[in-house]
């Protein structure tokens, strides 16, 4: 009696994640050598943190824990930054989980839709204070409790050199206006506030008053005007101009 | 397509890539890399299209899965195609999904009627979704399956009959797979209809830690033994579309063109002697 495709697969499926030797261990180490490669392209600031070794023991583990539910590989590790936070051993490297927050706010700000950004020239003038603008497509921020943008940035730079950083909260920005140029800067609480409330809908000028409020010595008008010239905001489409 | 050589196309040698003179050439991608929502890779591959055609190779339909396809990934490769237009569309015989989970592998079946039936029917949705023919590639194997019906080749030319695809000729695969099951290459791949073929695949393979299996690696050049089995291949087919694989170790991109130039003359050799 041939056993039916579903019990064929589940049994083999059971086998992959035993150790083993000969045949399935190709299989094994295959499946797992596919996940650890999609970590470390998408994550390889930590890897250079931790090093090579550390890291693939690092990728085994989570792949095990938490395999791909999608065949999409360059997207894989959604979930890594908060398995980071939960190892024991992490108390060594407190920053790494936000240092891959922040590098999965720029794989993500990477692979997202092109969209036309939102220009100044656009011509709206003090009418874009009473507009509920859209976030562009390819933007991602994030607040972190470490300087984990700063310690990224420092990760981008050619050539290494010691890295001297200011231990506090930051926030990191990432805005791709077109398929090839991407800026990544630090941002402050100010500028974060003002994007998260543009985020959940605020208008522009309720999204100032609050960041203005929070942060009085913050010019807000400024920080404004370096998002929206950073591509931030999706260009308005002629549906919502009517 | 007329047939010729292409070479798998790998972002670090896009610039090379673009640039290379050679008449013919063509780029194959994993379909799944692409399929994102925007960004510099898909910049990329449509710079790459403007002046040569591409084909998509899926790795991720899990076309031999004990369900139907999943319809958002049908969906994605289906944006895919109509974006970029490929010259050639390929999947493999092979399953992935189960349960939820993804296993980044190309996994084997038993040959048996109720997987033909399902894989037959599989790449007919696959095939209506996209409204063109798909190639189906003969997996690696490493393991000898008991419950087999059909022999490989006999397996896959009825997929063909029946389904409507064609078939992606891995003689890789075939090399490794002989080697890790003790059957006989040359044989296997006289036994593949030849107008069923409609894409062939040449790439390397390594001997595993304990020098008993051959593993499918690409990460070294195509063996000699692999090639004699490739001329023999198109001596009996005539010309057809052929890839260069690499995926690890990757060489220089004129490294690989050499591959392919040396692929690219045994076809035009194969069209002369057709004329």
């Amino acid at each position: 009696m041939q056993p039916d495709i579903l019990t064929f697969q589940r049994d083999f499926a059971a086998a992959l994640d035993q150790p083993a030797s000969g045949p399935m261990a190709v299989y094994r180490n295959t499946v797992l050598h596919g996940a650890v490669e999609a970590l470390r392209a998408n994550f390889c600031v930590v890897e250079k943190i931790v090093g090579t070794e550390m890291f693939e023991k690092v990728a085994v583990d989570f792949a095990a824990e938490c395999p791909p539910r999608r065949p999409i590989l360059v997207l894989y590790g959604e979930r890594f930054a908060d398995w980071l936070e939960d190892q024991p051993w992490i108390e060594d490297v407190p920053y790494l989980p936000d240092v891959a927050r922040v590098e999965r706010l720029w794989i993500e700000s990477l692979m997202a839709a092109d969209a036309e950004p939102l220009s100044a020239r656009d011509g709206l003038g003090r009418k874009l204070l009473d507009l509920e603008l859209v976030l562009h497509p390819a933007v991602r921020f994030g607040w972190l409790s470490t300087p984990a943008m700063s310690i990224w940035l420092a990760h981008q730079r050619p050539i290494s050199s010691e890295l001297k950083v200011d231990w506090k909260a930051e926030g990191a920005l990432f805005a791709r206006p077109s398929h090839d140029i991407l800026h990544a800067p630090r941002i402050g609480p100010a500028a974060h506030r003002l994007l998260f409330g543009l985020r959940l809908g605020e208008s522009v000028r309720a999204s100032m008053n609050a960041a203005e409020r929070l942060y009085p010595e913050e010019d807000c008008e400024a920080l404004f005007a370096s998002l929206l010239n950073l591509g931030a905001f999706a260009a308005p489409t002629s549906e919502r101009n009517n | 397509m007329t047939p010729a050589a292409g070479v798998g196309f790998k972002a670090e040698h896009f610039r090379e890539a673009l640039a290379a003179p050679a008449a013919g050439l063509w780029f194959e991608v994993h379909a799944e890399n692409y399929m994102v929502d925007g960004g510099p890779r898909l910049a990329m591959l449509e710079m790459l299209r403007r002046n040569r055609a591409i084909s998509l190779h899926g790795v991720g339909m899990s076309l031999a899965g004990p369900t139907e396809p999943d319809p958002e990934h049908i969906g994605a490769l289906k944006r895919l195609v109509d974006r970029f237009e490929p010259a050639l569309v390929s999947e493999h015989l092979a399953w992935s999904r189960l349960d939820g989970r993804c296993f980044p592998d190309l996994l084997p079946v038993p040959r048996t009627n109720a997987v033909l039936a399902r894989c037959s029917a599989n790449i007919g949705r696959v095939q209506d979704a996209l409204g063109r023919q798909i190639l189906i590639e003969n997996p690696t194997h490493y393991l000898a399956l008991r419950d087999h019906s059909w022999t490989e080749t006999s397996f896959l030319a009825e997929l063909a009959r029946r389904s409507g695809c064609a078939l992606l000729i891995d003689v890789n695969n075939v090399a490794v797979g002989a080697h890790n099951l003790g059957l006989d290459a040359a044989a296997w791949l006289d036994a593949v209809p030849a107008d069923y073929i409609g894409e062939i695949h040449l790439a390397g393979h390594t001997l595993d830690a304990e020098g008993t299996l051959l593993i499918d690696s690409h990460d070294t050049p195509v063996s000699e033994q692999v090639w004699s089995l490739y001329e023999g291949l198109i001596a009996r087919t005539g010309p057809k579309p052929t890839l260069i694989e690499r995926d690890g170790n990757l060489p220089p991109f004129a490294e690989l063109m050499r591959e392919r130039t040396r692929a690219q003359c045994s076809l035009v050799g194969e069209m002369a002697l057709a004329a």
